[in-house]
């Protein structure tokens, strides 16, 4: 009766042992017993340290939360019963609201395989760059853009001496929802966030900046024009639309060449309607 | 540099070395430069593009303090102050274990201009654009994010620039003195299903520029001379309110996005310029200008954007964007002139006239897209249809007529992807726009558009992209007989070694683009306006390592040989480095600019710039 009673009591054990093991969840703690560096090593970068700011229990499933299920892989450990390298939605996971909706905002980047780790360290090793990305904006942005990060190679260019202006100081990577100053979008959008003077309103407004905005005569990253102009001939560029200028305007002459001579005030002016003062 | 930045970087400096975390854990690199600098040919060309002049400044400060303490983060980055670099740039980060961060970013770039040819050799620019914005959020309280911002931008400087005065072209300068201000606050709420944001900022804009006479002689050597010119205008916005809200949610299924923008301005003109020049002068007499004004302009505008995205099955996915914005703005003026002759001996002759102006200027516009996306495992397919238009209404002056404009748009899409392997990918798009009312002449009628752009990693490190585009858009004769065409097109070929401690690659672009639009001379003769581009770029970089030495290098050729402006232009860049003990770098440095200008050599410059530089890493 007392062997019965002890292989009764110790099957018990036995099972609930397995069960408990069983329902036990996947922390950081396992995975670290394998995995010690990498376990220590992401806790305290830069991704590790915002999980832990939000909730320990967000840091103690990290591991499980980018790689997927691990049971598999602890009982029989091999590179492919694991995700290595985390897909997109397991970073939308907790990052589903500003950063995450790429599908619909950055359709193309999605249609081209673009993926959050593409741009974003994993956060195992510590990074000296913002929100996590792996180099500066410009030379990520470049990887793809190869036209637009030619631009800042030609004479005059939206730079800071050598450095390109970043990318991001004007596009919304991850799409629609990061959007600024909407408002402005049509009268210049975001290069009214330096240039703060050409917003407006103005008692004089010039109609193309308030409808196309400044791309109807800039192209906004580089140029062999000086003021980044469309046309070479600033004259050639104002006659397009200007079919009805007074014929003393004798383009033979100097001073009529450059229409913004006399014209200075171009963006709009709070004085004269012939946009001669500002 | 100005005295500011040095006392704001000194300031930077002192908090990490003093902070009370200084005796704990520090990560970062520190690393400063001294450049000198060789010019043949026109420096103030060289400034104008580029803005480098010898001197000191900061490569890169970069400082990173986490613990578990009060303060469970702190990091500052900087770089570019000194003489040697037209901008610089400062963030100053703080998270603090209760819930609370602070940021603070700063930075100043400066814009040189003075060309000795071109449309635009009347003009000298040397100004700052400085920006400071600071950032306090709360995320103590799980269910709302609440942060107060402030943001600021002033630009100071001078320009020198005509002024059209006794019907002749004056030079004068102008002290400029503009500013922005804006607090924000912004409120988030992170446990909601709808992610909510709403975002309340309220700004002020300034501007009190004052011009003052150079002494210099009539542009166009006019007799006449303007003696002095004063100004106390002041363009004001006290406060100009902007709500800005944003709704977000996301399932496995949907995905939506809507937001809203409301913003409201007022703007109030006063003050008065006054100008006096002398005739012949003086000899004739001095004529006096007094002009001031009275003004206001009032500016409304809504703006909404709707982006919705259904995955419809396993493979496809639908979405629906659209967009709104309605702008209506309104401007009265009254001004008052005098004007005064005096001769020499004495006469005065008086001349008053005033009048009064008001206009307006509204518009809406509107657009909406539908595209319908398949996905396979290894390749996409995706088109749609786009709808959009515009009305606008405006008189700028009360003597003119309303001009009154309407178009509708449509346009379709149709794209392609392919990425058989993680080694390929390939783009392909296309895509029309068209209508057929114009607002102003040089708009297209219709747009075409072709992309293509591959992608490949062929293994052992290298890698090869191709991408092309082609953009024609046109309008008929009778409204500007516009030809735009654009062929950006290059190949980029690179090898990485397995550990990333060599590389070299190839960039070849070339872009040409060339226009042709009717014109309306002012003679009454018709004419043409004819622009073209004919860029070729050519970019060999590569970086190595052996041993304690370091070689990092590039060189770019660009040329244009389109017919409007042709030039010629070289930069290359080389850096030696020596890694020594304890995280310390020594480098030298070589870089070259060279600008040549085919039709003629007045901007052409040839500039080397060498130095030596430390930086030092530490854990």
């Amino acid at each position: 009766m007392t062997r019965l009673r002890l292989l009764v009591m110790a099957a018990a054990w036995v099972a609930l042992a397995w069960t408990a093991s069983a329902q036990e969840p996947v922390t950081m703690e396992t995975c670290a017993m394998c995995h010690e560096d990498e376990a220590a090593a992401f806790a305290s970068g830069p991704h590790g340290r915002a999980m832990i700011s939000v909730d320990a229990a967000v840091l103690d499933r990290s591991c499980v939360s980018c790689h997927g299920p691990a049971t598999e892989h602890i009982d029989d450990p091999s590179a492919d019963n694991i995700n290595r390298q985390p897909a997109p939605s397991a970073c939308l996971t907790c990052h589903p609201g500003r950063e995450g909706m790429t599908d619909i905002s950055a359709p193309a980047h999605v249609r081209n395989g673009v993926a959050c780790l593409d741009c974003h360290g994993t956060g195992h090793t510590e990074l000296k760059t913002d929100h996590m990305l792996t180099s500066k904006p410009h030379k990520l942005c470049a990887e793809c853009h190869l036209s637009e990060s030619g631009s800042f190679q030609m004479p005059y260019a939206h730079r800071s001496g050598t450095r390109p202006f970043e990318c991001t100081n004007c596009h919304s990577v991850h799409g629609a929802n990061r959007q600024g100053r909407l408002a402005m979008i049509g009268s210049g959008g975001v290069c009214l966030d330096c240039h703060t003077e050409k917003t407006g309103p103005f008692v004089y407004p010039h109609p193309p900046q308030q409808v196309n905005g400044c791309i109807n005569c800039h192209v906004p990253h580089g140029s062999p024009n000086p003021k980044l102009l469309t046309r070479h001939r600033t004259a050639l560029l104002c006659l397009e639309c200007h079919t009805d200028v007074p014929s003393f305007h004798d383009l033979s002459r100097v001073r009529y060449q450059s229409c913004t001579n006399c014209h200075a005030a171009i963006h709009g002016s709070n004085r004269d309607p012939r946009l001669f003062e500002e | 540099m100005k005295r500011a930045q040095w006392f704001l970087l000194l300031i930077v400096l002192c908090v990490a070395a003093t902070s009370p975390l200084a005796a704990q854990e520090w990560s970062g690199n520190i690393g400063a430069a001294y450049l000198w600098q060789d010019v043949d040919g026109n420096e103030d060309s060289f400034r104008s593009q580029i803005d480098l002049q010898e001197g000191f400044f900061l490569e890169d400060l970069n400082l990173l303090y986490h613990g578990q303490g009060a303060i469970s983060e702190f990091k500052i980055n900087a770089w570019g102050f000194g003489d040697a670099n037209p901008a610089e740039a400062a963030t100053l980060g703080l998270k603090f274990g209760a819930g609370f961060s602070f940021y603070f970013d700063y930075d100043r770039r400066a814009s040189f201009f003075n060309l000795a040819g071109g449309d635009f050799s009347e003009r000298q620019d040397d100004w700052d654009i400085t920006r400071y914005r600071g950032e306090f959020v709360v995320d103590a309280w799980r269910p709302l994010q609440i942060s107060l911002a402030y943001h600021a931008v002033d630009r100071e400087g001078t320009v020198m620039r005509p002024i059209y005065g006794l019907n002749e072209l004056y030079p004068i300068g102008i002290d400029l003195d503009e500013a922005m201000h804006e607090w924000t606050l912004r409120l988030v709420t992170r446990t909601l299903p709808v992610r909510l944001e709403l975002e309340q900022s309220m700004a002020s804009y300034t501007r009190k520029n004052r011009p003052f006479a150079t002494g210099d002689p009539a542009i166009g050597g006019d007799p006449d001379e303007l003696a002095d010119i004063t100004s106390n205008v002041v363009d004001e916005m006290d406060s100009v309110p902007t709500t800005r809200f944003i709704a977000s949610y996301s399932s496995k299924r949907f995905e939506g996005v809507a937001s809203l923008l409301w913003r409201s301005a007022d703007l109030d003109v006063t003050g008065g310029e006054a100008e006096t020049f002398l005739i012949g002068g003086g000899d004739i007499g001095t004529f006096n200008l007094i002009d001031r004004a009275l003004g206001s302009a009032s500016q409304d505008t809504f703006a909404g954007a709707l982006s919705l995205g259904f995955k419809l099955a396993s493979h496809w996915t639908l979405r629906l964007s659209g967009d709104y914005r309605d702008g209506s703005s309104n401007s009265q003026i009254a001004i008052d002139r005098v004007f005064r002759v005096t001769s020499p001996l004495g006469g005065d002759n008086v001349f008053r006239s005033s009048y009064e102006d008001d206009g307006f200027f509204d518009f809406t516009d509107s657009s909406a897209r539908l595209t319908l996306e398949y996905r396979g495992n290894s390749w996409a397919l995706w088109g749609g249809g786009s709808l959009g238009s515009r009305e606008t209404s405006w008189r700028l002056t009360t003597d003119e007529s309303t001009f009154d404009g309407e178009r509708d748009s449509t346009g379709y899409l149709l794209g392609a992807s392919w990425s058989p392997s993680k080694a390929v990918d390939l783009n392909l798009e296309l895509d029309r726009g068209d209508f057929d009312d114009y607002i102003f002449r040089i708009e297209p009628k219709t747009v075409d558009r072709a992309t293509l752009k591959v992608r490949t990693k062929l293994g052992g490190g290298w890698r090869l992209d191709l991408h092309g585009r082609y953009v024609t858009s046109d309008n008929p004769p009778e409204v500007a007989g516009l030809d735009n065409k654009s062929t950006p097109y290059g190949i980029a070929g690179s090898w990485t070694s397995s550990s990333g401690s060599s590389s070299v690659g190839l960039d070849l672009e070339h872009y040409s683009f060339k226009t042709d639009t009717s014109l309306v001379l002012p003679s009454g003769d018709p004419g043409r306006s004819i622009y073209e581009l004919d860029l070729s770029t050519a970019t060999l970089y590569g970086h190595t390592r052996f041993g304690i030495f370091g070689v990092s290098g590039s060189a770019t050729y660009l040329t244009d040989d389109g017919n409007s402006w042709p030039v010629d232009a070289w930069n290359g860049r080389l850096r030696l480095t020596l890694y020594g003990a304890s995280g310390l770098e020594y480098s030298a440095l070589v870089q070259y600019w060279s600008y040549d200008e085919v039709q003629r050599n007045i901007d052409d410059f040839d500039v080397i710039r060498y130095g030596l530089a430390v930086n030092w890493r530490f854990e």
